[in-house]
């Protein structure tokens, strides 16, 4: 489903099949573009694989500075397709008192925070690796722009479009828009199950987040 | 991430028709304050889960001397390093069981602690013989977001944990548009990012 069609579900669904009077296109727009940031954050159901030329002696980098669409890493490896092993700080303390400044192949590395990493050890020429990481969705701008979702959940983004129109409202008018949050949280954990299962089938160094009935619940109003 | 993309992406829901519109000395709400909500919530995710994290370089470890005060934005020390080689994390406890006399044994620095000085301390042990870079892996707090510092170096997946955060703290304030149900709707949706940050960024 194409933005003009996203948008234009949404708008029949808020009652404005004539065209944007309360509701106008850019905030219907900002509202599904919300809904897939929303959904692949919960789900990390975008994934890309590209290079990544690290200078020689290189230990940290801050892997946005790098990839702008970056989420988090789900698999690393070297140019021989080896892959480097995740680790915590401690387990590269123990292996490696010198593990910051210490030349050699890269075979492990350990992420902390949003966006850092840490190579161990550090190749003294550059070298090129290649990183599997979850992606954030590129902004839907153009009408004929196409969410990279699978096509099967695209109405579950037009249902949190209404529930987003609908905030401004509030009060109980509002209220009524919790059932299309849990028609969207629906898909996600639809979604979110196939990726964790398919994550953990391919070694994925991260699964998403699992979403319970309970976090629904609290937000739905105690629907579940 | 620019947290300006959530200002303009929350006027409308907070019943504004335009930046013009919040601008008007009689509006409910300032832009100032809807950035003042974004920092606070930055600095949350801060220390609840340590999302902005980074080597910091810009201590000098001094032959005799042991204390040294940590970086203003320091969060919490991950694993510390003199010259290069990693000092163990010893809690106060352990260095009083390891040595009766540690405040005044010196050595080359093989430990820090976090705890054996005041907040915001990190102590060597032993008193080191030798100096150098004190290399920290830490957790920082974000720079102040504000109107003419409104990035943040967050993936931009977040961009509305921030529009949330301002759209709760702007429902929640005492005002003619204050709508107590929605604002906890919007805490809730903030609880719910959170819970995904600790999963995805959290320590461990």
């Amino acid at each position: 489903m194409q933005l003009s069609d996203m948008r234009t579900r949404v708008g029949q669904r808020l009652n404005e099949s004539a065209g944007p009077v309360f509701y106008t296109a850019a905030e219907i727009n900002a509202a599904v573009n919300e809904a897939q940031r929303f959904m692949v954050f919960l789900t990390l159901c975008l994934e890309i694989t590209a290079t990544w030329t690290v200078s020689g002696g290189t230990t940290f980098t801050h892997m946005l500075n790098v990839f702008s669409d970056w989420i988090c890493p789900l698999r690393i490896t070297d140019s021989t397709g080896a892959k480097i092993r995740p680790s915590t700080l401690a387990e590269l303390g123990a292996l490696d008192p010198s593990w910051i400044a210490s030349a050699g192949n890269t075979v492990r590395y350990a992420s902390m925070g949003a966006d850092f990493i840490g190579l161990y050890q550090q190749n003294a020429g550059s070298q090129t690796l290649t990183v599997t990481y979850a992606q954030a969705p590129a902004p839907l701008v153009l009408d004929t722009d196409v969410s990279a979702i699978p096509a099967e959940y695209h109405p579950r983004l037009v249902d949190y479009g209404i529930y987003r129109c609908r905030q401004v409202e509030g009060g109980q008018e509002f209220a009524k828009a919790l059932k299309y949050l849990e028609s969207f949280f629906g898909g996600v954990q639809h979604l979110s199950r196939y990726v964790r299962d398919r994550n953990n089938g391919a070694k994925y160094d991260k699964v998403p987040y699992e979403l319970t009935n309970e976090d629904v619940a609290k937000l739905v109003g105690g629907q579940q | 991430m620019d947290t300006a993309n959530s200002v303009s992406d929350v006027l409308y829901r907070l019943g504004f028709q335009s930046s013009g519109d919040i601008a008007l000395s009689t509006s409910w709400v300032t832009v100032a304050e809807l950035y003042q909500w974004a920092d606070e919530a930055a600095q949350k995710i801060a220390y609840a889960s340590g999302v902005f994290c980074t080597a910091d370089a810009s201590l000098t470890a001094i032959a005799s001397t042991a204390e040294y005060a940590l970086p203003a934005s320091n969060v919490f020390t991950l694993a510390t390093f003199l010259n290069g080689v990693v000092l163990r994390m010893t809690a106060v406890r352990d260095l009083w069981a390891l040595d009766a006399t540690w405040p005044a044994t010196s050595g080359p620095a093989t430990r820090a602690s976090l705890d054996a000085s005041g907040v915001g301390t990190i102590t060597l042990y032993p008193v080191p013989t030798v100096g150098g870079t004190l290399t920290q892996i830490a957790e920082e707090y974000a720079p102040t977001i504000a109107l003419a510092t409104s990035t943040v170096a967050l993936p931009t997946v977040l961009q509305d944990f921030f529009s949330y955060a301002m759209m709760a703290g702007a429902r929640g304030k005492e005002s003619d548009a204050f709508m107590p149900e929605v604002a906890q709707h919007f805490e809730d949706r903030m609880s719910l990012y959170e819970s995904v940050i600790q999963h995805l960024y959290g320590p461990g």
